[in-house]
């Protein structure tokens, strides 16, 4: 947020400028400690993150079962990608799902939040917020078994009360169209409250003179929301999409603990896969490769994703 | 501010029908809201009420909503099968170990982000910043082997010590000490204080807020997360509780559901609680992690 223009400088003209202020000669002498201060952090990142994620590449080119010494296996596990008839399927499944919870996310987010911005009862507020994050507080794990149990086709309450409404429900999570959208139902039930909040926050820094002044001009509810409300949240929208999407895409408690992939592999998105492979089938070299092709996926749609939003993303400070 | 939606100019003009339609509205979008929300918590209800039953109620239909057979025999069922108390405390002491621990390395590195001038410290910060998008779960092969080699395995720690980065709180604590004005920081160095005085003396008083608001969005991160346990923990005493209750609900064929409500009933209420008490700071955090990021 601004105020970085100092750190453009050319280096000499900095170290000149910091001889001259006292203040700045101070901090120079503070270069050791400065040091020390971000040394756990910087060794903890190196460990646990950088190291890690250069692993995935080492690992790419091994054959690994864990039981016996690594080899080197060359281009080996690339090579299976090509014949792999399950790694399509989990990438479509991941990206199915990711698409279908991030539009999710975002229209109810969006609609509560401007829901709940519009009522006055500071008690409806509070019950709205309280009612729609709670779900986001429990352990996924404890969310999975739940839902396992309610979805459960012949014995769970939910299909039990859609009978009772004059429908007639699949069995979720044995239907091979309708595991995937249950998982989604899932997600969004856990995690909409986050999106939620981050569009109240959005709202709250729209001012309130456009309001004001498009009242005032008898601009109706639809072209306020539009001409006002939607821009302004954009950035926001931005923000809470990809970080959804980012989430989604490796999505893993619903389908692990929930349907175990199934049924046939209509739920196995990719960090499942992922995890079959390498700690099922003790294939760690091809689940690096896999998780190598899950990153690219990733970064490509994220880079896809940005380039729409510049086209339409409003940012303008008022 | 809640304000984006009164209209002071348009009480004082005077459109008095329009104003009872948006009475109106508002009225609807309440109902709505409150239903909406009420229909959210019913899986946790059902959950709760059917831990009370006694087992011939439990996940029956129609559902048993109401009953005068109150029993706790769920709860000593799930007691008898698996340590659960054991497991909740591994919970907690996970939670709070990730949580103060990553604090105190996230407040560390912030404040020489934000406030001292060093070599390289564009470079690292724009390196840190990298991780803050990438899920790092897909290095989750590597990340195993590190924390077999390191003889973790099967314990607690190997939840605590990867833990301890938390990316996002280094980055969302910098940009909260930056906004510390200067002279209180020169006003400490004149008296003669040191780095880590003028960050406990200075900084970190002024920043209680923004500290709680990283700590409970780690906790939450912590308290939820599901990957991490499964990979690593083997053993039910050394499990987590909702990894307890998976492994529960595994091991038998659709498995003893009251233990499995019991324990659910179990996890929900501290979170319940712990929601009333932190429900501004948490709101906080989360909504300042939508806008700056």
């Amino acid at each position: 947020m601004g105020q970085q223009g100092e750190l453009t400088l050319p280096a000499s003209r900095l170290r000149a400028r910091q001889s001259r202020s006292s203040r700045a000669r101070a901090r120079r002498r503070a270069g050791m400690k400065a040091y020390l201060l971000v040394s756990p952090a910087l060794v903890l990142f190196i460990a646990f993150i950088a190291v890690p994620v250069v692993g995935i590449v080492v690992f790419s080119f091994l054959q690994w079962d864990l039981l016996t010494p690594p080899k080197f296996a060359g281009l080996a596990n690339f090579r299976m990608l090509f014949h792999d008839g399950e790694l399509p399927q989990a990438l479509f499944n991941s990206l199915l799902f990711d698409i279908m919870t991030t539009t999710l996310h975002i229209v109810i987010g969006m609609g509560l939040a401007i829901a709940v911005t519009s009522v006055r009862s500071r008690v409806v507020r509070y019950w709205a917020r309280t009612a729609f994050v709670v779900p986001f507080l429990m352990s996924a794990g404890a969310v999975a078994v739940m839902w396992s149990y309610i979805l459960s086709g012949s014995t769970g309450p939910f299909n039990y009360y859609l009978t009772r409404l004059g429908m007639s429900p699949p069995d979720w999570l044995a239907s091979g169209t309708w595991a995937l959208p249950s998982l989604v139902g899932v997600d969004v039930w856990q995690t909409v409250g986050i999106t939620f909040i981050i569009f109240l926050v959005g709202l709250q820094t729209i001012p309130s003179v456009l309001y004001e002044a498009a009242a005032i001009d008898g601009v109706g509810a639809f072209q306020r929301f539009h001409y006002i409300t939607l821009p302004m949240l954009s950035p926001a929208t931005m923000v809470a999409s990809i970080t959804a999407f980012i989430g989604a895409f490796e999505i893993f408690t619903w389908p692990y603990v929930i349907t175990s992939g199934g049924p046939g592999n209509a739920t196995l998105t990719i960090m499942v896969y992922i995890f079959r492979v390498a700690f099922r089938n003790l294939e760690l070299g091809y689940g690096a490769a896999v998780a190598i092709v899950n990153l690219l996926a990733l970064v490509a749609l994220v880079l896809f994703g940005l380039g729409l939003g510049r086209r339409w993303v409003h940012y303008e400070r008022v | 501010m809640s304000g984006s939606e009164t209209f002071p100019l348009l009480a004082r003009v005077g459109v008095s029908r329009s104003l009872r339609r948006v009475r109106l509205r508002r009225w609807l979008v309440s109902v709505v809201l409150v239903v909406g929300g009420f229909i959210m918590l019913l899986p946790e209800l059902w959950v709760l009420v059917n831990s009370f039953e006694p087992s011939r109620m439990q996940f029956t239909l129609p559902p048993v909503w109401f009953t005068s057979h109150l029993t706790l025999a769920s709860y000593r069922q799930l007691f008898d099968l698996i340590p659960f108390l054991m497991q909740l405390a591994n919970s907690v002491v996970v939670t709070v170990a990730v949580v103060v621990g990553s604090s105190v390395v996230s407040v560390l590195a912030a404040y020489a982000f934000a406030r001292l001038e060093f070599w390289g410290r564009d470079v690292l910060f724009v390196a840190l910043l990298s991780g803050l998008m990438l899920p790092i779960q897909i290095a989750a092969i590597p990340e195993f082997i590190e924390v077999k080699y390191l003889g973790l395995l099967n314990s607690q720690l190997s939840l605590i010590f990867p833990a301890l980065i938390q990316v996002f709180g280094i980055f969302l604590l910098r940009e909260h000490f930056k906004t510390i004005p200067d002279e209180l920081e020169e006003a400490a160095r004149l008296e003669g204080a040191g780095e880590l005085q003028i960050l406990r003396l200075v900084v970190v008083p002024l920043s209680w807020p923004a500290i709680y608001a990283t700590a409970i969005i780690t906790a939450q991160y912590i308290w939820n997360d599901f990957f991490w346990p499964n990979l690593y923990i083997t053993s039910a005493s050394r499990m987590v509780a909702p990894l307890g209750l998976v492994t529960l609900q595994n091991a038998y064929q659709s498995g003893p559901v009251g233990a499995i409500f019991a324990g659910l009933s179990i996890l929900v209420i501290p979170v319940a609680v712990f929601f009333v008490f932190v429900q501004r700071q948490l709101m906080e955090g989360l909504g300042f992690a939508g806008i700056s990021r």
